[in-house]
């Protein structure tokens, strides 16, 4: 059994027309170093060296139900042909090489090239001298697979990582030990829970475009595969497929967590939520608008609303969710509604109904998306490189983003609306 | 192979927001493992939650190769804040406004030894008793003890003493009818004042202001830096565009994250500020 090279669409389902993506029975969604890193990063803000727990303990979770599945489904029964799936699938969604050197008491974990780690390094070099392990996710899925290859009534392996390329040692290696408690099944959003949500898109001009941009971009995304070293570039960045429970729970279980103890603390989380789905989404979407044009040969409309409807569909096609924008002026205002996003469906399936704002990757996504149509240069070299993305956040104009309706409150659509406030 | 259809076990702090479906945890039948809080805080040897009344120990955490007990520690740290609080009391009589008794005799206890540092808070019945390896400077010490009380105050019990188990110190002329539930104690024997901030003094302001330039010109992401500060030091991203609001503890609070963020040691940072004074500014 090799994945080694097994191309997304192999292993990928799209969720049409919801604007999701399936591995195996369990909701996934296409996620760029930039948002990993400010994601886990936010997360280490507000709850200091308790975020690693947060973040092992949703990867574990996730990776359990994941792998779990995929085991059955694929027929791995002994212990060497499970950690050796894992490590196959963890290889092809992106997220690099692990190498398990473990037994039913525990052992050793040897990463490479891993997702967060190597990306860091890759995202800030020596720009930041950060003193802390952060291969959270990589620690949590060697310990689900481990647990799998080796269950026991007495508990599952647990992973510390005590050497990580992110805080300058020469690799990450994780050390697994047998601890004391069952494991969980996390929260899952299965691909029929998906499929029952609402999901009517209108039938408009601009939709017809933003469908085809996305069934473009669809295809390039099945025909992509992970590198030998487990690691897939594109668009611009380092991309890897992602549970999207394990977005949500480490986004939610944190916000709840500081809305418990500190609620005058949860505007800037959520600022920073967000902020990282602007930063992910505008390199992403910017991205692969960039390289349709210089590789795929599409040139990129002058008109707004054509650039507006080709990222919106992008978006659908990286499995974020159903997107349109119903309502456009250009320079002045966006909105962008959505049918289900990865992050409603997580939250209906996990918390169900909330008055509360909660749809910060739409809100993030919305502002990307106003960014990219009325501010970025296409015909420029890198147009959407790190200096410009740092140039139009750090001055003028400024924005509104308001989140004015959501499934989560009981409205049909989920919408968000971004005004420009000084032009 | 283990069944996926595992059936939902207790729930952890984690789960904050519980499907309405998932039964109550059990009440835990003895301490309460305080692993979540303490990830990360590596100097840490031990943290202990143990009751003022009994001395019970509520919850604890123990690095595996500490070598002692919580027991061990709940008996020993019990009787030193007991003593301390006596003294502490004893200091509030002699304090110079009666304003400021309340809150004198609220000691925060510190004990410092060649191997070990023990920091002692009480909340409401409880206190946590923090323990550092001794190479832990005192200052991020405290730091880390106030946010692992900051973080442990809301999941203790709202429960406050019944009944002070330190009689107040005999003073002449005092009655010594014991008071009855409900009056109010005396100042300088009220256990539940909240200490107010410190105003920061000019100096102080001006490091804030130097420390978050600083950081907002070496962090990347420079647009985010005082979010991230905000985040950190539990204050708003307002005050931070106001330094001379910040009480001198909250500046404690956003040096400590700065130095987190760029991953500096204290001294490192010293010199870095004093460098980006230039010449002039020596």
């Amino acid at each position: 059994m090799s994945t080694a090279s097994t191309p997304f669409g192999r292993l990928i389902r799209d969720l049409s027309p919801h604007g999701l993506l399936t591995l195996s029975d369990h909701l996934v969604v296409c996620d760029s170093h930039h948002h990993a890193l400010f994601l886990d990063q936010t997360i280490t803000d507000a709850l200091g060296g308790e975020g690693w727990g947060v973040r092992k303990k949703a990867s574990f979770e996730a990776s359990y139900v994941l792998l779990g599945s995929l085991a059955r489904d694929l027929g791995a029964g002994d212990a060497d042909t499970r950690l050796s799936l894992a490590a196959e699938i963890f290889q092809a969604l992106g997220h690099g090489l692990l190498q398990f050197e473990v037994t039913a008491e525990g052992g050793t974990v040897h990463g490479a090239a891993l997702y967060h780690g190597h990306g860091f390094l890759e995202k800030y070099g020596e720009r930041v001298a950060n003193r802390k392990p952060l291969c959270a996710f990589a620690a949590g899925f060697c310990a689900a697979a481990a647990s799998l290859a080796f269950p026991s009534d007495w508990g599952v392996l647990d992973a510390e990582e005590i050497s990580c390329v992110g805080r300058g040692d020469a690799e990450c290696v994780f050390r697994l030990a047998r601890k004391p408690e069952r494991p969980r099944a996390g929260t899952v959003v299965t691909r029929a829970a998906a499929a029952a949500m609402n999901a009517q898109l209108p039938d408009a001009p601009d939709d017809a475009r933003a469908a085809e941009s996305a069934a473009r971009l669809a295809k390039i995304l099945d025909d992509a595969s992970a590198d030998s070293a487990g690691s897939v570039r594109m668009f611009g960045v380092r991309m890897a497929i992602v549970p999207a429970t394990y977005v949500g729970q480490i986004t939610f279980d944190t916000m709840h967590l500081v809305e418990k103890r500190s609620p005058e603390l949860v505007p800037a989380f959520f600022a920073l939520v967000r902020e990282a789905a602007t930063m992910g989404a505008f390199h992403m979407l910017g991205g692969a608008l960039a390289e349709a044009a210089s590789k795929g040969g599409v040139p990129i409309s002058d008109s707004p609303h054509d650039r507006l409807a080709d990222l919106v569909g992008f978006a659908r096609a990286f499995g974020w969710g159903g997107f349109f924008s119903p309502d456009y002026i250009p320079g002045t205002s966006l909105t962008l509604s959505a049918t289900v996003t990865h992050e409603s469906a997580y939250y209906a399936a996990r918390h169900g109904s909330t008055i509360r704002h909660r749809l910060a990757a739409q809100q993030g996504i919305a502002l990307a998306l106003a960014l990219l149509v009325d501010h970025v240069d296409f015909t420029r070299p890198d147009p959407v490189g790190h200096s410009v993305y740092a140039d139009l956040m750090s001055g003028p104009p400024r924005y509104r983003v308001e989140e004015t309706r959501s499934v989560l409150r009981g409205d049909a659509v989920c919408e968000v609306v971004v005004d420009t406030l000084d032009r | 192979m283990n069944d996926l259809e595992l059936p939902r076990e207790g729930l952890t702090s984690f789960d904050v927001e519980p499907l309405p479906a998932e039964p109550e945890p059990e009440p835990p039948a003895g301490p309460i493992a305080l692993d979540a809080f303490t990830a990360g805080i590596e100097p840490l040897d031990g943290l202990v939650v143990f009751s003022l009344s009994d001395g019970s120990v509520h919850g604890a955490w123990i690095r595996a190769d500490a070598g002692f007990s919580a027991d061990d520690v709940a008996v020993a740290m019990r009787e030193a804040y007991r003593t301390s609080l006596q003294a502490a009391r004893k200091l509030a009589i002699f304090a110079a406004s009666a304003g400021e008794r309340g809150q004198i005799a609220e000691p925060i206890v510190t004990i410092e030894s060649p191997v070990q540092t023990a920091l002692l808070r009480r909340i409401r019945a409880y206190v946590v008793a923090c323990l550092f390896d001794a190479s832990m400077p005192l200052g991020m010490a405290r730091l880390c003890a106030g946010r692992l009380c900051a973080a442990l105050e809301p999941e203790l019990p709202l429960t406050e003493l019944e009944r002070l188990t330190l009689p107040p110190a005999a003073m002449p002329g005092a009655s010594s009818a014991a008071p009855t539930h409900g009056s109010r104690p005396p100042l300088g024997m009220r256990l539940s004042m909240p200490l107010k901030p410190s105003h920061a003094s000019a100096a102080e302001v001006e490091h804030a202001r130097k420390i978050i330039a600083h950081a907002e010109a070496h962090l990347p992401d420079a647009h985010t830096v005082r979010l991230r500060l905000a985040l950190r030091a539990h204050t708003s991203r307002l005050s931070l565009d106001h330094p001379e609001t910040l009480a001198s503890d909250t500046i404690l609070g956003v040096e400590a994250a700065a130095l987190e963020m760029l991953g500096l040691d204290r001294e490192q940072l010293t010199h870095a500020l004093a460098a980006s004074r230039g010449p002039e500014g020596r």
